[in-house]
């Protein structure tokens, strides 16, 4: 167990020096998806390999030159990641143009790095009918600009396996979820932390056999401890959610049954279901149809309160943790609502916010103390 | 007696109306809304032309927030919002809406002196220029409970894209019309809004000619005027009162430069003004920069936005695309940088810019994304300089007076020395 856990954490340290050398061994093509939503499964059938890019742990320092220190921690670390020559192992990259630091941010590394940036936009209204034609314009866009960047074809079959692979690679990672939401604290949420972000930075054939050995493993496992408090986690939306915060959670007491997080359940929540229609059609439908509300959608469907409400009950949780990211600002926007509908429900809820070059760990601590005191009291 | 204090900017008389205007309109919405009137609340630059055509009433997020801020009304709604959970980054607009839904929860509305609270609405309306905009639609649509509608538009970065953008738009505009005449249970009368659209169209014209007077030395009205008058560009487009306003703008500002009266005196640099203004300080700038020598001439939000692109080319028979048009250019110089270095540019010369001013608004991400890599291409490609200055548009808590002014001070000597520069090389 120890051990194929130490595989996801090792592709997730310094994840870029060892894709940098992936590419100078294998010469294969890497395609940075900046976060969320981007299809893999097309540049995957391209024959590249496509990876979620990541926040790195470094201080910022020539990405001041190029964007405002007003933005949130990931935008402003990918500018200074791309500065320093930390990205130039990228053959492409793809934007999904959700929300307009990131849509900045492609044009910001269009304009500093000599690669192409491709593009596309995903209409924010699941629910309106000039939504599909958009989309699926936007996407075979992509389509064919990753076909001319790798000189491999799309074609239907590749496209079908590539779908299989990712299809089955978000079974596995929820198998992994309901594992954890049934006997608490059989993961921690920093092992799960890099077993989802791994997925996002390797080939999925080879996540899908780690998988498959982790699921072994710990179908047999128990729990080491149990009184703990089960807390479910919410927000962080594109960046991951920082180790010292998940710790000193774990440490106060609490253990992570379910979350909605990006680098979590909203990665993996939305399988493409094929029927008889066309593949891209189907892959448009997933696209706008992703189970898990975001503060950079106008679902009229939907509703980010109710689904936290239902999530923290079917998880038998008895509190959530809003994990905010500073100058995000379309989560800051929700933050209050979602804060009022939990309370209405009796939830308690705690907001705890980071950035990237600090998190004040003090008072984090003893907020996070003083929450769960309040809770266990309930 | 005391004495009145001197102006060194001799601002043009006819923008004094807008104040007047404003209060009109704002309190006419109330009025109209006690008539039994629709009253929407819109949030970034819809298509007012079409609410219009149906005697919808809309008070307008970005505009109200601009009236509020010049009127220091914006405080207790900001301490109101926050207190109710928001983080200050949040958008600064946002956070007004949010204090004003929340005088009207807790019956305050008449608690802040000399401002018009406006009406809860019946419904929302939001086009998604800037993402955020959606978003403060759509909490304050949840929150409220009202109905609402939600124009998309799409990020451009080619012709192709433009006109994709033009088809994706018309086909919106169409579903927004079947919205509101569901919802008003009143018919669209089509010939209404061509009437409008003819009216957009006369006082587009006249404005951009107006613009275009700037380009005369000296500049007979500085850009700070323009922002002024952006509040009738938005909220009175498409009426043919907006039209007489223009029309005698215009002649004011054409006899001015016909008399060479400058809108200061010794005009020594021409600047040009990047970003959104800040509201609460558009006067003071515009004496500070007078006190240089220095004048404001043209802006990215006065000279590209409210139909300055290309308005001979409205086709009042033709509103939706018209409208669709606008939309989608909006949507293009904000979204490519490219297109907006292009036109950053020939307004550098067209206007005989000297230096730009690039305001960073600390809660408008929007406006602010990918600023420092405009600024650099520009002055890189022009040898005009540039300087960032910090602010946002209607929160003085993220603005220094100071700091602006040392900044404004060291960017006018460096104006200088690439005068004398410039004219020490014409003498060679």
């Amino acid at each position: 167990m120890e051990e194929v856990l130490s595989k996801f954490s090792a592709v997730v340290e310094h994840p870029y020096e060892k894709l940098n050398k992936r590419k100078e061994e294998t010469g294969i093509k890497i395609v940075g998806c900046l976060p969320m939503y981007v299809p893999e499964e097309i540049i995957h059938a391209a024959g590249a390999l496509p990876i979620v890019l990541q926040e790195g742990d470094e201080p910022i320092t020539l990405g001041h030159s190029k964007i405002q220190s007003f933005f949130c921690g990931i935008v402003r670390s990918i500018v200074d990641l791309a500065l320093k020559s930390n990205l130039d192992f990228l053959d492409a990259i793809v934007s999904p143009e959700i929300d307009l630091p990131i849509n900045g941010l492609a044009n910001i590394l269009q304009t500093n790095m000599q690669i192409p940036v491709f593009r596309i936009y995903q209409p924010p209204f699941p629910e309106k009918s000039t939504s599909p034609d958009l989309l699926l314009r936007e996407i075979k866009k992509c389509k064919s600009s990753l076909e001319g960047l790798t000189g491999q074809e799309i074609t239907d079959e590749r496209l079908r396996r590539s779908i299989e692979i990712y299809n089955k690679n978000r079974s596995l990672l929820r198998e992994m979820y309901e594992m954890r939401k049934n006997k608490p604290g059989i993961l921690s949420s920093v092992q799960v932390r890099s077993i989802v972000m791994a997925s996002m930075l390797m080939l999925k054939e080879e996540h899908n056999q780690l998988m498959e050995n982790l699921l072994s493993k710990l179908k047999n496992k128990n729990p080491a401890s149990k009184n703990k408090v089960n807390l479910v986690l919410s927000g962080s939306v594109c960046e991951a959610p920082p180790i010292d915060m998940l710790n000193m959670l774990e440490e106060a007491g609490a253990v992570i049954v379910n979350d909605d997080l990006y680098t979590g359940a909203r990665y993996f929540c939305a399988d493409v279901k094929v029927g008889n229609g066309s593949l891209l059609d189907a892959i448009v439908k997933r696209q706008l149809t992703w189970p898990i509300p975001c503060p950079t959608k106008i679902d009229e469907g939907i509703d980010w309160g109710d689904y936290l409400i239902d999530l923290v009950k079917s998880s038998k949780a008895r509190g959530v943790i809003h994990l905010v990211v500073k100058y995000c600002q379309p989560h800051e926007m929700y933050y209050p609502y979602l804060s009022k509908r939990l309370a209405k429900a009796g939830i308690p809820d705690l907001k705890l916010e980071f950035e990237h070059e600090t998190i004040s760990m003090g008072s984090t601590k003893t907020r996070i103390q003083a929450f769960m005191e309040m809770i266990k009291k309930r | 007696m005391e004495e009145k204090k001197k102006y060194l900017v001799n601002r043009v008389k006819t923008t004094k109306e807008v104040q007047n205007m404003m209060i009109e309109y704002y309190s006419g919405l109330q009025t109209a809304h006690q008539d039994g009137k629709f009253l929407a609340w819109t949030f970034g630059p819809i298509p007012f032309e079409i609410m219009r055509a149906m005697d919808i009433r809309f008070e307008h997020l970005e505009s109200y927030g601009a009236y509020l801020a010049a009127r220091s009304g914006q405080q207790r709604l900001k301490e109101l919002s926050e207190a109710d959970g928001y983080s200050n980054d949040v958008c600064s607009y946002a956070r007004l809406t949010r204090g004003v839904a929340m005088l009207h929860e807790r019956g305050e509305t008449a608690s802040i002196p000399n401002v018009l609270i406006v009406d809860l609405p019946d419904f929302l309306v939001a086009i998604r220029h800037c993402p955020l905009q959606g978003s403060v639609y759509d909490y304050q649509k949840r929150l409220l409970n009202k109905p609402g509608f939600c124009l998309d538009t799409m990020p451009i970065h080619s012709e192709e894209d433009y006109q994709e953008s033009i088809r994706y738009m018309r086909r919106q505009l169409e579903e927004f019309i079947v919205f509101l005449e569901d919802l008003t249970k009143t018919k669209l009368n089509f010939d209404r809004l061509k009437e409008i659209m003819g009216y957009v169209k006369e006082g587009a014209v006249i404005r951009k000619r107006m613009l275009n007077l700037c380009k005369a030395r000296p500049a007979p009205i500085n850009t700070f005027d323009h922002f002024i008058s952006l509040g009738p560009a938005h909220t009175q487009r498409g009426r043919k009162e907006a039209v007489e306003f223009w029309k005698r703008l215009e002649a004011e500002v054409e006899e001015r430069v016909n008399n060479k009266v400058g809108v200061i005196e010794n005009e020594k640099f021409r600047l040009y003004w990047h970003n959104l203004p800040i509201w609460f300080r558009v006067g003071r700038l515009s004496e500070t920069l007078a006190k240089y020598g220095a004048v404001l001439v043209s802006a990215s939000y006065t000279h590209e936005g409210f139909y300055a692109h290309e308005p001979e080319k409205i086709d009042p028979e033709d509103p939706l695309t018209s409208i669709a048009r606008e939309e989608s250019w909006l949507s293009w110089l904000s979204s490519d940088i490219n297109q907006s270095a292009y036109l950053l540019q020939k307004e550098i010369e067209d206007y005989s810019i000297d230096g730009m001013i690039m305001c960073s608004h600390r809660t408008c991400q929007f406006v602010d994304v990918g600023e420092y890599d405009l600024a650099d291409l520009i002055t890189r490609k022009t040898g005009v300089p540039n300087v960032v200055i910090d602010a946002d548009p209607t929160d003085p808590a993220f603005y220094s007076d100071a700091q602006t002014e040392t900044r404004i001070q060291a960017f006018m000597e460096t104006l200088e020395s690439s005068k004398r520069r410039s004219a020490a090389s014409l003498q060679k």
